[in-house]
C-alpha cells in the first residue's frame, strides 16, 4: 500500500488532545501507586517520539526513508555532552570555555544539527529511492565510528555527564520535572510540524512525494524545498537528542547507531506516517512493549517484530488508523454502503 | 514595421534547426517550427515520428542536441523545466501525472500555488486560503470537474484525471499549452467532451496539440504539421494536409480513413 493510498483514511486529530492529557497526568498517577521508574519510561518514550516526530516529517509526508536520522539525535546529545565535560574539567574547546547551561549548549546544539543537515541534506537529496536510504546509512555509520574513534569523549563507552545541566540556574530538581520539561517541548513541536504540513510549503514537500515530474512540471523544482524539510527535521531530531543528554546524563555511540535510526523508522510507521502525532503513539507503543516484553521473554524482539508486521499488513496507516481501519470494514452487510 | 508590430509578428514559440539524437537514432531532425499567438496548432505523426520527444524537449525534460527553442522571443533551450513552467510554458502529459494522493482541488490549487510565485510559506493552513481555492475552483468549474472537487485523484475515473490534467496546466496561466495527447485512452464520450472543452479554449490560448485523434485534430487545429522520422515533412491548414500527397503516402494512407 502506498503511501497515497493510506491517506484516503481518515484519521481525526482529536485523539492527539486526549493523549497529551493522559500523558500530563501521568505524574500524578504515578506518585499514587506508580513509581519514579514509571516517569523515566515515559520520559524515555515521548524522546524517543519527539525524534520519530523530526524524522516522520520527512519520511510521512516527504516520503524520504532517511536512516541517519540518529546521527542528528547523537549531534545533539553530544554537542550538550561535550560543552559539559569542558565545563567540568574547567578547560577550553577551540579556544572557547564549556559550559552545563543549556541556554548555551541548547541552541548550539541546535545549530551544529542546522549545518549538518545541510551540508549532508545538500548531498543524499541529489540522489533517490534506495540510494538515498544507502547514503543516509553511510552517513549515519560515518559519524557513529568517528564518535567511536574520538577517545577524548570516551570513545565506545561513551561519555557521563558529571556537572548538572541547568536552565541558567535553574535546575531540574525531579524526574517530573524533566518530564514536565519533554513533554511541553514534543507539543509545542507536534503543534509546529502540524502547522507547517498545512502550509503551502508543506504542499511542496508532499507534493514531492506524490509526483516530482508534475510538480517541475507546473514550475517548483523540489530541491531547495526538500533540502530546508530536511534541515527542519533534523534539528527537530537534535532537540530530542538534547532532551536525552539531559534525562540520562549520559551519552554513548550506541545513541547514534543506525540501529537508532532504524527504530525511529519503527516508531513512525508503527505508530502512523500521515498525521504529524503519529509516532507519539507509536513511541509509546515501542518502550511499553520493549520494557513489559523484556521481561517476559529475552526473544522480545521476536515477539514484536512478529506484532510490527500483524500492524503493517492490518493497518497499513499505522496504530493510529486502527479505527479508521476498522470502519471500512464491511462486516458482512452487504447493505451498507 | 514598428516595434508593436514586430512583437505581434512574432511566433509564442519558434524551433530552429532543432536536433535531438538518441546514439545512432535521429529523434528530432534539423526541426523549424512555430506556433502562433493564439493558434491552436495540430502536430501529428506515425508512433515514432518524434512527437512526444519534440514537447518534453519544448517543455525542457529533454535537452536538444543542436539548435534552438525561442520563446516570446527569448531563447530557452537551456532553461531548466521549472523556470519555463514559470514562464507560461504548461504541458499535459501522455500518460496522466497527477498528485495522486491530493484531492481534485488541491492538485489544482497545487498548480495555483505554484505560479502564485514561491511557496516557503510555513504558516497559514492553505486549506482556508482563498487566494488558492477560488481560482481553483473556477478551473474546474471550467473543465466540468466541480463535482469531484473533493474526490482523490486517484478515485476517479481516467477520463476526469485527463480533465484535471487541463485543468492545472490553466492555473499556470499559461502562454503556450503543450497538450500531449489529451484524448489517449479516452472512450468516445469522454474524448467528445474533452474537444467541446478544447474548442472554449481556442483563440485565448496558444496551443500545440499532439493528438492521434485525426478527428479532434482536423475540427480544432488552425494549423497543422505532419511529423515523420524527425522531420516536419508539411505545415498548412487542415484542408491542405487532407489534400496533401505526400502526407497521404507518409501518414494518412495506412489508415483507413
Amino acid at each position: 500500500m502506498t503511501l497515497s493510498s493510506v491517506r484516503q483514511l481518515v484519521v481525526p486529530n482529536w485523539p492527539v488532545l486526549l493523549i497529551f492529557v493522559l500523558l500530563a497526568l501521568a505524574p500524578v498517577w504515578s506518585m499514587y501507586g506508580g513509581s519514579d521508574f514509571t516517569i523515566r519510561l515515559l520520559t524515555r518514550a515521548l524522546i524517543l517520539a519527539l525524534a520519530a516526530v523530526g524524522l516522520n516529517f520527512v519520511l510521512g509526508f516527504g516520503g524520504l526513508v532517511s536512516l541517519m536520522h540518529a546521527s542528528f539525535f547523537g549531534v545533539g546529545a553530544y554537542t550538550v555532552a561535550i560543552l559539559a565535560h569542558h565545563d567540568f574539567n574547567g578547560d577550553t574547546l577551540f579556544g572557547l570555555p564549556g559550559t552545563s547551561n543549556l541556554l548555551v549548549s541548547g541552541p548550539a546544539a541546535v545549530f551544529l544539527a542546522l549545518v549538518f543537515a545541510v551540508a549532508t541534506g545538500a548531498l543524499v537529496l541529489r540522489t533517490k529511492g534506495a540510494y538515498f536510504i544507502m547514503m543516509t546509512l553511510a552517513l549515519n555509520q560515518m559519524l557513529f565510528f568517528f564518535m567511536i574513534a574520538l577517545q577524548q569523549y570516551g570513545g565506545e563507552d561513551g561519555m557521563q555527564i558529571y556537572l548538572p545541566l541547568h536552565l541558567s540556574g535553574y535546575e531540574f530538581g525531579s524526574d517530573s520535572a524533566i518530564y514536565y520539561t519533554v513533554l511541553i517541548v514534543l507539543a509545542f513541536f507536534v503543534f509546529l510540524l502540524s502547522r507547517l504540513v498545512c502550509s503551502r510549503f508543506g504542499n511542496v514537500i508532499r507534493a514531492s512525494s506524490e509526483n516530482e515530474e508534475r510538480l517541475t512540471a507546473i514550475g517548483i523544482s523540489p530541491f531547495h524545498y526538500k533540502l530546508v524539510a530536511f534541515t527542519i527535521s533534523g534539528a527537530v531530531t537534535a532537540v530530542a537528542g538534547v532532551l536525552w543528554a539531559i534525562s540520562q546524563e549520559y551519552v554513548s555511540p550506541a545513541d547514534l547507531s543506525w540501529i537508532r535510526s532504524a527504530d525511529l523508522v519503527v516508531i513512525a510507521v508503527l505508530g502512523g506516517l500521515v498525521r504529524v502525532w503519529g509516532p507519539l503513539v507509536g513511541a509509546l507503543v515501542f518502550v511499553l512493549a520493549e520494557y513489559f516484553l523484556s521481561d517476559i521473554t529475552v526473544y522480545w524482539q521476536l515477539v514484536f517484530g512478529l506484532g510490527i508486521i500483524a500492524v503493517v499488513v492490518l493497518f497499513p496507516g499505522g496504530m493510529l488508523s486502527v479505527w479508521a481501519t476498522i470502519r471500512k470494514i464491511n462486516w458482512g452487510r452487504a447493505h451498507d454502503a | 514595421m514598428t516595434l508593436n508590430e514586430k512583437i505581434e509578428k512574432e511566433p509564442v514559440l519558434r524551433l530552429a534547426g532543432l536536433t535531438k539524437r538518441f546514439g545512432g537514432i535521429i529523434a528530432t531532425d534539423h526541426l523549424d517550427f512555430d506556433v502562433r499567438a493564439g493558434e491552436i496548432h495540430g502536430l501529428i505523426g506515425p508512433n515514432g515520428a518524434g512527437k512526444s520527444t519534440l514537447v518534453a524537449q519544448i517543455q525542457g525534460n529533454l535537452r536538444p542536441d543542436e539548435g534552438s527553442i525561442i520563446f516570446e522571443g527569448r531563447d530557452i533551450t537551456v532553461e531548466a523545466p521549472h523556470r519555463r513552467a514559470k514562464l507560461g510554458v504548461a504541458r499535459s502529459f501522455q500518460i496522466t501525472s497527477v498528485f495522486m494522493g491530493f484531492t481534485m482541488l488541491a492538485n489544482v490549487m497545487m498548480a495555483v500555488q505554484a505560479q502564485a510565485g514561491h511557496s516557503m510559506w510555513f504558516w497559514k493552513n492553505t486549506s482556508m486560503d482563498s487566494s488558492l481555492i477560488d481560482p481553483a475552483m473556477e478551473l474546474l468549474e471550467l473543465v466540468g470537474l466541480t463535482r469531484s472537487a473533493q474526490a482523490l485523484a486517484q478515485n476517479v475515473s481516467y477520463g476526469e484525471r485527463r480533465q484535471l490534467e487541463l485543468a492545472m496546466a490553466l492555473a499556470m496561466k499559461p502562454k503556450l499549452l503543450l497538450l500531449d495527447e489529451p484524448m489517449a485512452g479516452m472512450g468516445r464520450q469522454d474524448g467528445g467532451r474533452m474537444i467541446s472543452l478544447l474548442e472554449t479554449l481556442k483563440g485565448r490560448y496558444s496551443i500545440l496539440l499532439v493528438e492521434h485523434d485525426m478527428d479532434a485534430v482536423f475540427t480544432l487545429s488552425d494549423r497543422i504539421s505532419v511529423l515523420v522520422a524527425g522531420r516536419c515533412i508539411a505545415t498548412g491548414s487542415p484542408e491542405k494536409i487532407k489534400s496533401d500527397a505526400g502526407v497521404r503516402d507518409a501518414y494518412l494512407g495506412h489508415k483507413s480513413t
